[in-house]
């Protein structure tokens, strides 16, 4: 007897909760009689653990896809928009040591490779300076398109900063408007299993056994179904990334209309790095650092040192600081008979390349698409899922860990611990090897489940100051005036811009008064 | 920079206005705003579009002029080379401003810019009578200033209702001019000829109803006006060539 997939439940109701709801409920009509049904279970009093305030560009399609509308998200969820992240003070700390991972591709990248002749010929400029116009657009605070540039479409690659909570808010409440999706609100106090060891129903306090074909875990780091239930272990890759602590505090602009700084900012600390996001009305800053090379007191003391410049003293120290246990790592799989995990349930890492979000998007996105059509077919692509997600995590993880190992800084051994060539993956390693005799390329980065592209690795590796050995090289003509073309233009282009466009904070207010056309 | 200020009987009592729509004294660019209730008119001459506000980002109907910033195909020895001038146009130096009211609504009142050339006390056309009331030239700035006012508004509920049916469409056209020159024209969007006519006839009446088919339909009629601009061009061009 085939057993159809005809219903989604979801436990939890955070950003992952709500993402995988609205991206199923959007791709399989679950307002339709014939759709899939998709419920979602949230216990009355858990708050969301808020982390997760950076996003990919993948961002852009995952809510055009649940069709909603960019401007009522920018409005309603405190969006600043991301156009990459600086990294200040990862080389080797001193107070002009900074270099730039921007989301726009370099210059003529689909058509050739920039990096042999910027590292042969370029060396007055950074990388990403000569190569990218972004970085100009992101050091005058400049915003990546304009009032008249349809929604979800830009002039520079960008993403966004938010709000969580209010995210949350703003999805659940299309999800249950427009997308057709079931609320309960209800703890889930039982797991029921059925003969072959699949999840039957879920007991809940007032609303009796809530049954389906496929349940999806976002109950946080609880890991309600995926841990609790399955037992299935979590992988600890804390040998890799030393990260453990994180304090976070929203910190206010001094004046309504200050500069909304409009990239990702991360600071590299004694023990660790300082994110600070802009949304339109606060700052979102945060200090993650590892419990094995500094202690609270000194790492709240650096946030505070962050913080004091910007927003004065007394303002600093009457923020009220939470701190979030970070445990690096994630689930030896993810799907297990008829349950998934998406989100903080399925693994964690520190927030340096907002990783979280798109992967919550990535992992919703291949379940709306290869959603099973019954039970029978459902090993096979839970197998899929399994292989393409671990892949992903593995990949992470090696980008992350490429920040820390080419660091000249020794003010700490949490740096010179990270350059141990124990820490490091041998994937990681690998590919180490190879760019010491050739530059980063696509064909690096085949595999369709990759996640950040040859451009990426090029950023983080010349502007960590990398240099990948020239000396045997040679370019041709053609290649020589292809190079020299692209980085010229890439000049007129950051003059032209930097003339044109409005600044971040203009943006945003044109877009609180007009909003953006969808055309 | 001028500053337009409100036009007054006691004020303007002297005033005179060298009024002449045809003649161009200030700089007109490629396109200018245009209303619904002279769509009849510009489609016999110009392309009307749809164009976005460049400080709004809100769409607005334009007649199209030219295809660079400031190039205006139909000014030639400073003239109008076409026999209807845009009401925006024509309205020239007056414009339409707005005062606060006790009420706390705004009051729509009429501007004069003083610093324009054609403003004068010796030449041309009186503002006020020996007795302070409005002359008949002065009568017809206000109804032109009074049409585009309430065009203004008829605009955008034609837009939103045009936009809530998803009527309109980008409009891009790949041109080669004579001298080879090939340009892509970006910015512009129109109606959407086939979702136009596959419309269900009760929204087709209920448009018909508003007031709203008819420039809809003249909006795309007046494309045909695009190649007889590019033609202009291409004169221009082969003149200068």
């Amino acid at each position: 007897m085939i057993q159809p997939i005809r219903s989604v439940v979801i436990v939890g109701g955070g950003t992952a909760g709500w993402i995988t709801a609205g991206t199923v409920a959007a791709k399989h009509h679950a307002y339709s009689e014939h759709g899939i049904k998709v419920t979602l279970i949230e216990a009355p009093d858990i708050k969301p653990i808020g982390v997760g305030e950076g996003t990919w560009p993948t961002m852009r399609n995952t809510l055009r896809a649940m069709g909603l509308s960019e401007t009522e998200f920018i409005r309603e969820c405190n969006v600043g928009f991301k156009q990459g992240a600086k990294f200040a003070k990862w080389v080797d700390g001193s107070d002009d040591d900074f270099y730039y991972h921007p989301l726009v591709l370099p210059a003529g990248f689909l058509e050739g490779n920039l990096a042999p002749y910027w590292l042969l010929h370029g060396q007055g400029q950074s990388f990403s300076e000569a190569v990218c116009f972004q970085e100009a657009l992101c050091e005058h605070s400049l915003a990546p398109k304009l009032v008249t540039t349809p929604e979800y479409e830009a002039v520079a690659n960008y993403a966004y900063h938010l709000d969580a909570g209010r995210f949350s808010e703003f999805l659940k409440k299309h999800c249950l408007e427009k997308l057709g999706v079931t609320y309960i609100s209800d703890r889930v106090t039982k797991v029921n299993s059925a003969e072959n060891g699949d999840i039957a129903s879920l007991s809940t306090e007032q609303n009796g056994d809530l049954e389906g074909d496929l349940f999806v875990d976002c109950t946080g780091f609880h890991s309600l179904l995926l841990g609790k239930h399955y037992k299935v272990p979590f992988v600890d890759r804390s040998d890799v990334l030393f990260v453990d602590r994180a304090l976070a505090v929203h910190a206010p602009y001094l004046n309504e209309n200050d500069d909304i700084v409009s990239h990702t900012v991360s600071t590299g600390q004694e023990a660790g790095w300082i994110w600070d996001i802009g949304l339109q009305t606060r700052r979102g800053v945060g200090h993650v650092y590892s419990t094995r090379h500094t202690d609270r007191e000194r790492a709240e003391e650096a946030l505070m040192a962050y913080l004091e410049p910007t927003i004065g003293r007394s303002v600093a120290h009457n923020l009220s600081v939470r701190e979030i246990p970070i445990t690096s790592g994630h689930r030896a799989h993810f799907w297990q008979n008829n349950c998934v995990a998406i989100g903080l349930s399925s693994g964690f890492l520190e927030p340096l390349e907002a990783s979280a979000l798109v992967l919550v998007e990535l992992s919703a996105e291949m379940l709306a698409e290869q959603m099973p059509t019954c039970r029978q077919s459902m090993d096979i692509i839970a197998k899929r899922f399994n292989d393409t997600f671990r892949y992903r995590w593995d990949r992470i993880i090696d980008f992350l860990k490429l920040h820390y190992i080419l660091t000249r800084r020794t003010d700490n051994t949490f740096w010179t611990d990270n350059q141990d060539p124990d820490t490091i993956p041998d994937s990681l390693k690998e590919l180490m090897e190879l760019w010491r005799y050739q530059h980063p390329w696509d064909h690096d980065f085949t595999n369709r489940r990759e996640v950040f592209p040859a451009a990426s690795y090029q950023y983080v590796l010349y502007g960590m100051g990398f240099k990948t050995e020239s000396e045997h090289i040679r370019l041709t003509e053609e290649e020589i005036a292809f190079a020299q073309r692209n980085m010229y233009e890439n000049q007129q282009r950051i003059r032209q811009l930097v003339a044109n466009m409005p600044t971040h904070r203009e943006l945003v207010n044109k877009i609180k008064e007009y909003g953006f056309q969808k055309i | 920079m001028s500053k337009p200020v409100l036009v007054d009987s006691k004020t303007h009592q002297n005033v005179r206005v060298k009024y002449a729509p045809s003649v161009v004294v200030t700089p007109i660019g490629r396109n200018c705003p245009v209303i619904v209730q002279e769509f009849q008119h510009l489609a016999a001459e110009y392309p009307i579009m749809i164009t976005k506000n460049q400080s709004t980002g809100r769409f607005v109907c334009v007649a199209l002029f030219g295809f660079e910033e400031d190039e205006n195909l139909f000014i030639e020895n400073a003239r109008w080379q076409s026999s209807y001038v845009p009401l925006n146009i024509q309205r020239q130096p007056f414009l339409i401003g707005n005062k606060p009211t006790a009420s706390g609504k705004d009051e729509h009142v009429v501007l004069l810019d003083e610093d324009d050339e054609r403003v004068g006390t010796t030449e041309g056309e009186a503002l006020f009578n020996n007795r302070g009331f409005p002359t008949p030239f002065m009568d017809k700035i206000t109804s032109i200033l009074r049409a585009l006012q309430v065009g203004y508004e008829v605009n955008d509920k034609f837009i939103q209702r045009m936009l809530d049916l998803d009527l309109i469409s980008p409009a891009t056209f790949e041109i080669k001019f004579d001298n080879g020159e090939e340009r892509e024209i970006q910015g512009l969007y129109t109606i959407n000829q086939d979702r136009l006519r596959a419309l269900d006839s009760t929204v087709a009446a209920e448009l018909h109803g508003a007031g709203f088919l008819e420039p809809a339909y003249m909006m795309l009629a007046s494309l045909g006006q695009m190649q007889k601009l590019i033609d202009r061009k291409n004169r221009v061009l082969n003149a200068n060539g």
